[in-house]
């Protein structure tokens, strides 16, 4: 017995010495020593087959040039990943390259974290990206990154269920949101409740992720442009007291409360893949549904129209951005490598596997899908120029973010006193941001 | 008088490498991180910009002031005080209840058994879906026998129990299994005589079973404790926090607040409170099972 | 008087019956689900998903192995994107072994020292070691990053099993086992001339098998299970342990649920097996040495 154990360790340390076999791809021998650059992003399996692409053909761009490089990506899902550029800052890790989400740009060039690339982006060369992108990727004045795609949000929705309903679907104009509004009227139309149980079997809209991507519109939407609720945060990026909280947005606020306990036409919490799954007529998302309805849903009958608004239509854009980190030690191999991946070139990878809305001026205007007017992607173009905004420009993006999905959590939970909880997180917002008072000066 | 073995004084001293490799585990693992978190606790400290100031006992003095972190106690109390009598009574009749010579008894132990040993993060999507309000089984369940439908993690009354509930549900089993190979060593033949004695089964149940197995109950008690204190998991997939902080248990404010909300420095003194309640919850408990260490 | 003892036994018998499906239903329904899903792809999952109907839930059309075949790497997509569920199971069931063989030997050294050993002060030294299971795991993981970082750990394979081989809660276990045993059978021992370390070997270790069968299990489930550390120890995807893996798997695109669910059903597989085949020896040693587990 003891004897089997003591084989059993022995078995198992041998293994394991082998386990940790990691294959590191080696390049050439003769030129210049191989350099390694760490980039490190969001897990995802599509954009791991264009990052596979765009090395490839990396190392063969300029005769060669960068053929001694070796790209190594490190992946965290979601949620994960702010905290862990924030612990290979810390730890002085060697991470080359982070992938930042947008609105986190500001936060990161404060910090110092990543380099200011405005000395090595001439001004023909930033013309490649929308100009929504450049704003996203910049802090005071200077440029920190290029985007990897972009998005903009459209109300997709199930033909089928639109026809029954005897919904006129010729004009794409998107319905007005609000008690007397088209909107509640057309998914009361689409709201199913056959068996009268008080829970539908359909609703008319859907429920998404409850964080500012989808729901910061709500506040925004209800105001006229540049108004404070439009505004939705000061313009010291850090005030959202009277901002956050505006009358027209806390109206808004009730609204949405109501579409889910006082009309019925909104499911409470997120259920995954709503509308696919028969659940709600329709879902208000980016362009990457076109994607997930080819693979996975072949069959469902989908198109899209503009999404609702209250005052003033809007959508949010931006998406994540290259930033070289401070603390790198091969700028130039990553900054070539930054320039090529953003480039018309390495981004059409990027839209092969991804099929998400590119940033690259030239490829949305070219691909065949955004410029056929009956294509849905037409009508994002379109609306993404009308009415796209990125996110608040604000350093203490997290924090907001944070404290925003919390709100809305509760305003879905069905907290009564909505004003009172919309003013209590504009003030907790407001608090959370104070400790960058002064950061774009 | 106990025979003992002849060495010298020496010789005494060595008997420590005994236990040296897992002291030296413990040293660099657990003490030398603590003690970088209490250096820290002391300084205005952030993952991103570092070391900004030192502050001494400031933090300590703003958390005993911080309603948040007094709430956020609150919450984890009750999750505790939901969560640790259910492992435990849960355990004890599932371990009584798969000990009986019973057919299918083995079935029984190895299904309760099987969340024990899944991934918790599946585990809490897949409850989640299954008490959705709307779409949920169980609420379905409920309107079939006339009963109305409950928003169980929407709601700020019922979010926590339901959570603490989710993760009774993927812990007894370990519990249960502690229990049952506790039961097994109590010895048969003192329930016969005290049947015949006329003792009724509750009776025997309690003062024969129950002091038999006080030592497995003082683990699962203790084990119970910390996972009730650790709670991470089910909170971030399922609730964030919410509806209304209702879940807002301890281990995830200070996540929060250390990676979310940038203040590493702050969170980390949380910590070294929770740390020093925890041990003066643990030396309680193992007093009232009477046994020194 | 017959009657009545035939009735007892037949409300017995019915209740035990009840009790039995009560606790099947609630402990397998939320592994039923995922098992069965795991043979679906994602639009028959949802088809039948919601509103649920017992015809919904159990058709048997749509079966289909893709599921299983993605995760194992074996379909082209799975190849191009890298998936390979054997890889990080791998992964982990080596880490977890690693583990247990070491901590072994290294945890039985020091419980021995603590429950037998004579040594100045010893009572101390384990309160300071108990102490360290108190602080929640998330706050000690960042410096603890730091401390494996230093070690040159960091994102090798060695992180997983360097900071755990071994723990303030097994030796504390093993501890109670051991000072279960008899100090009798060391006298015999002394008394034939054995040193401590030969003490060890011979008398205690065959003694407390049941206990470190128990603390192996436990240690292993724990290392099996982890998230949290492997999360951010770990970034390069080959290296990744199970756990980890199924959370990468929900990306911010509509995931492949008929893969996740296949590969949660994988993931479970080896250990439920492993339990299951330790349950029987586990419980026939309980009952051949008559020590309390």
């Amino acid at each position: 017995m003891k004897r089997s154990l003591l084989c059993l360790l022995m078995i198992v340390l041998a293994v394991s010495l082998f386990a940790q076999g990691g294959s590191e791809a080696k390049s050439s021998t003769q030129g210049p020593k191989p350099v390694t650059i760490r980039v490190l992003k969001i897990d995802d399996p599509l954009e791991a087959m264009a990052f596979r692409d765009i090395v490839a053909e990396f190392r063969t761009i300029e005769n060669g040039k960068y053929a001694h490089v070796n790209v190594e990506f490190d992946v965290k899902p979601f949620a994960e990943l702010f905290p862990a550029i924030t612990r290979a800052v810390a730890t002085k890790s060697d991470v080359d390259i982070a992938m930042v989400d947008g609105p986190n740009v500001r936060h990161f060039a404060f910090n110092k974290v990543i380099k200011d690339l405005s000395a090595h982006f001439s001004a023909e060369e930033l013309k490649t990206w929308a100009p929504q992108s450049i704003v996203e990727g910049s802090y005071a004045g200077k440029f920190y990154g290029p985007p990897l795609v972009q998005s903009a949000q459209l109300l997709w929705y199930n033909v089928d269920m639109f026809e029954q309903a005897g919904i006129d679907t010729s004009n794409k104009d998107g319905w007005k949101l609000g008690p007397n509004g088209d909107a509640l009227a057309n998914f009361q139309k689409l709201t199913i409740d056959k068996d009268g149980d008080g829970t539908p079997e359909v609703f008319g809209a859907n429920t998404d992720g409850p964080w500012d991507y989808f729901y910061g519109v709500v506040g925004r939407s209800a105001g006229e442009k540049g108004s404070n609720a439009y505004k939705l945060v000061a313009d010291d990026g850090i005030t959202f007291t009277g901002y956050f909280d505006a009358p027209e947005a806390i109206e808004a606020y009730q609204f949405q409360q109501d579409m889910v306990y006082k009309y019925k036409v909104k499911s409470a919490q997120e259920i995954t893949n709503q509308m696919f799954a028969g659940l709600s007529a329709t879902h208000f998302y980016q362009d990457m549904m076109i994607g997930t309805q080819k693979d996975l849903f072949p069959d469902f009958n989908m198109d899209a129209m503009e999404p609702t608004y209250w005052t003033t239509p809007i959508c949010h854009t931006g998406s994540w951005h290259y930033g070289i980190l401070e603390s790198t030690k091969n700028f130039d191999e990553a900054l070539a490598f930054v320039k090529f991946a953003a480039s018309d070139a390495g981004a059409k990878y990027v839209w092969k596997y991804k099929n998400q809305f590119p940033a690259n001026v030239n490829l949305y205007n070219t691909i065949d899908e955004f410029v056929d007017p009956e294509n849905p992607r037409h009508l994002l173009v379109q609306y993404f120029q009308k009415a796209g905004v990125p996110r608040i420009a604000t350093p203490a993006y997290t924090e907001y973010n944070t404290l925003f999905t919390e709100f809305w959590r509760s305003l879905m939970a069905g907290e009564k006193d909505v004003a009172g909880l919309a003013k209590k997180y504009a003030a907790e917002m407001t608090k959370s941001a104070q400790q960058y008072k002064g950061w774009n000066k | 008088m106990k025979t003992r073995i002849q060495g010298n004084k020496a010789s005494k001293y060595l008997l420590i490498l005994f236990a040296v490799p897992a002291l030296l585990n413990f040293l660099v693992f657990r003490y030398l991180p603590i003690f970088w978190a209490l250096r820290t606790s002391f300084y205005d400290y952030s993952l991103l910009a570092g070391f900004r100031g030192f502050i001494g006992l400031g933090n300590y003095v703003t958390i005993f002031q911080d309603s948040a972190f007094l709430q956020s106690m609150g919450v984890t109390l009750r999750y505790f005080l939901y969560y640790v009598p259910s492992v435990v009574i849960l355990a004890l009749i599932l371990g009584m209840f798969v000990s009986l010579p019973k057919p299918g008894v083995g079935f029984l132990r190895a299904i309760i058994f099987i969340p024990v040993v899944t991934s918790f993060v599946v585990v809490s999507i897949v409850w989640g879906m299954l008490l959705n309000k709307d779409v949920g089984m169980v609420n379905a369940i409920l309107q079939n026998f006339g009963l109305p439908r409950i928003p169980f993690l929407m709601n700020t009354k019922t979010a926590l129990p339901t959570v603490a509930l989710i993760s009774v549900w993927k812990n007894v089993g370990y519990s249960m299994i502690i229990i049952v190979a506790g039961l097994k060593g109590v010895d048969k033949s003192l329930y016969e005589s005290a049947y015949l004695d006329g003792a009724s089964s509750l009776r025997i149940y309690w003062s024969i079973t129950l002091p038999m197995i006080s030592r497995q109950l003082m683990f699962i008690t203790i084990w119970a404790t910390l996972q009730a204190f650790q709670s991470f998991v089910p909170i971030q997939t399922l609730t964030g926090g919410g509806p209304n902080k209702a879940t807002n248990v301890i281990v995830y404010h200070i996540y929060n607040i250390g990676f979310n909300f940038g203040r590493m420095g702050y969170a980390i003194s949380m910590s070294i409170v929770l740390l020093v309640i925890l041990l003066l919850v643990s030396i309680i408990q193992m007093k009232m099972f009477k046994r020194d260490y | 008087m017959l009657i009545a003892r035939r009735n007892e036994r037949i409300l017995k018998n019915i209740l035990y019956v009840l009790f039995f499906c009560l606790i099947t239903i609630i402990f397998i329904f939320p592994m039923a689900y995922v098992f069965g899903n795991s043979f679906r792809n994602t639009q028959a999952i949802w088809r039948n998903a919601y509103p649920f109907t017992l015809k919904s839930f159990f058709t048997i059309k749509d079966f289909t192995m893709d599921g299983y075949l993605y995760s194992l790497g074996l379909t082209d997509t799975a190849r191009f994107q890298g998936v390979n569920i054997t890889r990080n199971l791998m992964i982990s069931l080596m880490s977890s072994l690693a583990v247990v063989a070491i901590s072994m030997f290294v945890s039985t050294a020091a419980a021995y020292f603590f429950a037998r050993l004579p040594f100045p002060k010893k009572n101390i030294l384990l309160v300071l070691v108990v102490a360290t299971m108190m602080i929640p795991q998330q706050v000690v993981t960042v410096p603890l990053y730091f401390v494996a970082d230093f070690l040159g750990l960091i994102n090798t394979f060695w992180a997983l099993v360097v900071p755990w081989y071994s723990s303030p809660f097994v030796v504390f276990l093993l501890i109670q086992f051991i000072s279960d045993i008899p100090y009798e059978l060391d006298e015999a021992a002394i008394v034939d001339g054995a040193n401590r370390f030969q003490i060890l070997w011979k008398v205690i270790l065959p003694n407390c098998i049941p206990g470190l069968l128990t603390v192996g299990l436990m240690e292993f489930q724990f290392i099996w299970n982890e998230y949290f550390w492997p999360l951010i120890a770990i970034n390069r995807t080959k290296l990744q342990p199970i756990q980890v893996a199924i959370a990468a798997q929900f990306t911010d695109r509509a995931q492949n649920w008929g893969a996740v669910f296949a590969t949660m059903v994988l993931a479970s597989l080896p250990i439920i097996l492993l339990f299951l085949f330790a349950q029987k020896y586990f419980y026939e040693s309980v009952a051949s040495s008559g020590i309390k587990g």
